[in-house]
């Protein structure tokens, strides 16, 4: 394969906090069109490399190129990317829809039925006038969602979007995610349930000692046997 | 819940299996909806690839029908449901007679063993309609 067909092509990556090596020499090239999990332990620098993807962080050395653009060279972040990492810095005080309203004046991308769709897409109701602060974990995690997906990003990069979720909250995001696979779109996940990286990915990495290795069970088993068979 | 598999046999013929004798129980009715990729993969412990797999064997066969942005449904044609019955008596009994036949029983020994075993079966069973 080409780096030409490439969606995300990471290089030698590292990343020191003083003294503190997090990221090593990590390669990471991913095609598009599937569902990608990255897992580890707490602390191994999974939401570092995030950061570093989306450009909201640079690396002590190596570089991302995403859709063939250098992140910090050619363009600040990834154009073509949503993403959510940590919790978007929503108004408090202003509803989920009026929220989403006034980060697309800042892109200047979705337009109001757009953002009324995908607010209906990932379960929430546009015409909801409760503001941000009285929503629930699970409607938090829905509206971060909804910004990520809300300009129909080709790649969407979200850190543990499952995380604080109960078992039907965490059901309904995966159907979200499948669903927006079939679109066509490329998903890259943090998460820390193998369950979920088995159900939904269709490849999954370990981040650990500051590089990135291939988890190599975790590919589709259409053509394979049961694993207590190998 | 623990899905025990045949390491033997790919798993995606297993859940078929699996969802064919669900429909052929009647735990799923003609035009019912089946579970989600998400609800069924949970259910099996696998990947939503397999399930999808799964379905799109089974469409192939007209035995689901897969309806864009609605889900999958049993067909409503039970002359293909019926097919579907006879193929897998077919194949317990091709099963059954592979065995037996490896095992160095004729056939028409087979036969007596089976009425025989049907026999006793029926008398068991006669036997606890008595009891209860």
């Amino acid at each position: 394969m080409t780096d030409n067909h490439l969606i995300i092509n990471a290089k030698d990556i590292h990343k020191r906090f003083g003294d503190k090596r997090v990221l090593s020499g990590l390669d990471f090239q991913l095609p598009a069109g599937q569902i990608y999990a990255i897992c580890g332990k707490n602390g191994s620098g999974k939401s570092v490399f995030l950061r570093i993807l989306t450009g909201l962080m640079f690396p002590t050395s190596g570089g991302v190129t995403i859709f063939g653009q250098r992140i910090g060279a050619d363009v600040e972040f990834p154009s073509d990317t949503g993403a959510l990492i940590d919790h978007p810095g929503f108004l408090l005080n202003e509803s989920g829809r009026r929220n989403l309203l006034l980060l697309a004046k800042i892109s200047g991308k979705a337009t109001p039925e757009k953002i009324d769709e995908t607010l209906r897409f990932v379960g929430l109701d546009p015409e909801d006038r409760k503001p941000f602060k009285t929503y629930s974990v699970g409607m938090r995690q829905r509206l971060g969602l909804a910004q990520a997906i809300m300009e129909d990003p080709s790649l969407l990069i979200l850190d543990e979007p499952t995380a604080g979720l109960d078992f039907d909250g965490q059901r309904e995001i995966y159907d979200y995610l499948i669903e927006l696979r079939k679109q066509g779109k490329t998903i890259l996940i943090t998460s820390h349930s193998q369950g979920e990286i088995k159900l939904l990915c269709d490849k999954a990495f370990l981040l650990r000692d500051g590089k990135l290795e291939v988890i190599p069970d975790i590919q589709v088993e259409d053509f394979s046997v049961a694993p207590n068979g190998s | 819940m623990a899905v025990e598999f045949d390491p033997n046999q790919p798993i995606y013929l297993q859940i078929m299996q699996r969802i064919c004798a669900q429909i052929l129980r009647g735990d799923y009715r003609l035009g019912d909806k089946l579970p989600s990729l998400v609800d069924a993969g949970l259910q099996f412990n696998v990947n939503h690839n397999t399930i999808a797999r799964v379905y799109k064997e089974l469409g192939q066969q007209g035995i689901v029908e897969t309806r864009r942005g609605e889900g999958t449904f049993v067909t409503t044609d039970r002359t293909i449901l019926d097919g579907l019955h006879h193929t897998l008596r077919d194949n317990l009994l091709e099963d059954f007679f592979t065995e037996m036949h490896r095992l160095g029983y004729s056939a028409e020994e087979m036969k007596a063993a089976f009425q025989d075993y049907l026999q006793r079966k029926s008398g068991n069973s006669s036997n606890k309609e008595n009891h209860s």
